[in-house]
């Protein structure tokens, strides 16, 4: 994967899987001669279908699993050799079914891995209001809560903020936003990726959504069969995807939207425009008839000069109104073409209420207004893309 | 009803000894009951193929009849007071027993994982975790234990072990109403105070976060 500099690349991986096999019973092996190497500081996400050794993997990080045979380093230690008890206080464990202890308010619940590690609950306030405020929530008013008090998505903070507060370098997280409405499950991820900005931790995340993995992770490792099918960055999937499986996990349908980005064409309407020799008479005719509030002035040959409307016209005197043509026009008008894609057009619009679509040869073919563009993105947008 | 009232004015000495006998035939065999099936039952949870047996056997002395237990007593350990405390303390184990091992069982394998992983050792998942929540199950079960173990105290009295039950056994041998009367009232009153007193504990004892909802699942 790298050049060969073994000694340095062995200091930049938080973790790494050396040969790693482990097989349940009689059956086959769930991973076999297992590799993986886990950049620092990185979200990385594992994901594959159910009985890949997502999980597995996961828990032989924090030895809730022994390995059969290889070795897993964490940023260059065998955890063989260490208690895992001592091993498991240093890692951050969330898991999906979040596993808050009921009986402790959320202030115990948090505090309590350093706890274990000896350090005095008074010691340690300052350190759950700091993490209280990290996640959003206001320590005076929750930290004596329960946590039947909280709704899922709040107790699931908390369950993130516990993992954070031993200050450990790796946080392993098993599905931990799958048990949440979609609501909340779309505000976390979003949380985690803003918190992994100011913590900067290496969180290993284990997920079955690939949707949530392209959204959350800096490095998708694609799992089936306890083999890696793909590692590459969420980008990198969707642009080369390496077989057919990939292809298929990720969703035919993404790639069909991924090659056909949405463009101008999608959101244009018919246009409705008049001759440049036209006279403001004709422009306020054409405007009280197509009940609209903008028109564009074409030339001859049908191709754009400008845009022309009641916002224009207000300034002209009444004496002009008959006899002269249009001269208020605004010709600086930006033109876009039917490829060009949404993004650009919704910068454009915010500028603009109205925007000429044109072909190569610079002739109309549309327009693409402000209402018009929310009303269509609104009817096909789903809405959990709205909500980001 | 003078007449109840001179018996208790004539006989109060004696029915406040009885009382307090009662009461430490009792006490003395809940503590005892609690020392063996709380362990036992957190023992089992751990084992639980041996959880069966145990819980079998532990059944099957609960079938005997109470009178007859008292009166197995006698060829193993004579009369008096220590074989009434040990057939009581063999009444009491099955609820407690019972309700410690389903108590603990019954807390979320989840918060075993999540505590495990966070690097809890065994001793500390029990002390931290399932002992806090399992809590109020065990305490049930020793509400349970005192209100039968008070009652069936009274039949000790068939093998000279003392207590209430003397003076009621006396009242009926006399066929005197108001004699019975002035046993068995002072043991439903203790069967109501001891009651009352547990649920007061129970009460104080469970965590704030576990009184609203009974979720374990967190």
């Amino acid at each position: 994967m790298f050049q060969r500099k073994d000694a340095k690349t062995m200091s930049d991986a938080a973790l790494e899987f050396k040969q790693v096999s482990k097989s349940y019973g009689g059956g086959g092996f769930v991973l076999n001669q297992f590799d993986l190497t886990v950049p620092k500081g990185r979200i990385v996400t594992l994901i594959g279908p159910s009985g890949c050794g997502k999980t597995t993997i996961l828990k032989l990080i924090n030895r809730l699993i022994e390995p059969e045979s290889g070795s897993i380093l964490l940023e260059g230690t065998d955890i063989g050799s260490l208690d895992p008890v001592e091993l498991r206080r240093n890692i951050g464990y969330v898991i999906q079914q979040i596993g808050l202890f009921p009986h402790m308010t959320i202030e115990d619940n948090i505090s309590l891995v350093p706890r274990l590690k000896g350090e005095s609950k008074k010691a340690l306030v300052g350190k759950v209001e700091e993490l209280l405020r990290l996640i959003g929530l206001e320590p005076e008013q929750y930290r004596k809560r329960y946590p039947h008090e909280l709704s899922g998505g709040q107790q699931q903070r908390i369950g993130v903020a516990r993992a954070l507060a031993a200050n450990p370098s790796i946080i392993l997280m098993d599905e931990p936003f799958s048990a949440l409405d979609p609501i909340s499950r779309i505000q976390l991820q979003k949380e985690l990726i803003y918190l992994n900005k100011q913590v900067k931790k290496t969180i290993v995340f284990v997920t079955h959504d690939i949707d949530e993995a392209l959204k959350i992770a800096d490095h998708i490792i694609l799992l089936k069969d306890g083999a890696i099918v793909q590692a590459a960055s969420p980008e990198q999937l969707l642009q080369s995807p390496a077989n057919d499986f990939v292809r298929e996990f990720i969703g035919a349908d993404r790639f069909r939207a991924e090659e056909v980005q949405r463009t101008a064409h999608d959101v244009m309407e018919d246009a409705v425009s008049i001759g440049q020799q036209a006279s403001i008479a004709d422009v306020l005719e054409q405007l009280g008839r197509n009940q609209i509030s903008n028109l564009v002035v074409t030339s001859q040959e049908n191709s754009v000069v400008g845009i022309i409307g009641f916002e224009q016209l207000r300034y002209s005197n009444e004496s002009a109104a008959h006899s002269t043509r249009v001269k208020q026009i605004t010709k600086d008008v930006p033109t876009v073409q039917k490829h060009t894609p949404l993004d650009k057009l919704s910068g454009l619009l915010a500028e603009h209420p109205i925007i000429p679509v044109v072909d190569e040869s610079h002739k109309l073919c549309g327009i693409v207004t402000q209402a018009g563009f929310i009303k269509k993105i609104g009817l096909s947008r789903e809405r959990g893309e709205v909500v980001l | 009803m003078s007449l109840f009232w001179e018996t208790i004015q004539s006989d109060w000495p004696k029915i406040v000894q009885k009382t307090l006998e009662h009461v430490e035939l009792s006490f003395i065999s809940i503590i005892l009951a609690c020392l063996i099936a709380i362990p036992t039952g957190i023992y089992m949870t751990t084992h639980k193929r041996l959880a069966n047996s145990v819980i079998t056997v532990v059944s099957v002395i609960q079938t005997i009849p109470s009178l007859a237990l008292f009166g197995f007593m006698i060829p193993l350990l004579g009369i008096g007071k220590t074989p009434a405390i040990v057939a009581l303390t063999l009444y009491a184990l099955l609820p407690i027993l019972q309700n410690t091992y389903s108590g603990i069982l019954s807390v979320s394998p989840n918060l075993i994982e999540a505590g495990t992983g966070m690097g809890m050792t065994r001793r500390q998942i029990l002390w931290m975790v399932q002992l806090p929540i399992a809590r109020s199950f065990i305490l049930a079960g020793i509400r349970l234990v005192t209100v039968q173990t008070i009652s069936l105290a009274t039949i000790a009295t068939y093998i000279a072990a003392g207590g209430l039950g003397d003076i009621i056994t006396r009242g009926m041998s006399a066929l005197n109403t108001n004699m019975i009367l002035t046993g068995a009232i002072p043991v439903s009153l203790l069967v109501i105070a001891a009651n009352i007193l547990l649920y007061g504990l129970n009460r104080l004892l469970t965590p704030k976060g576990l009184r609203q909802q009974k979720n374990t699942t967190g």
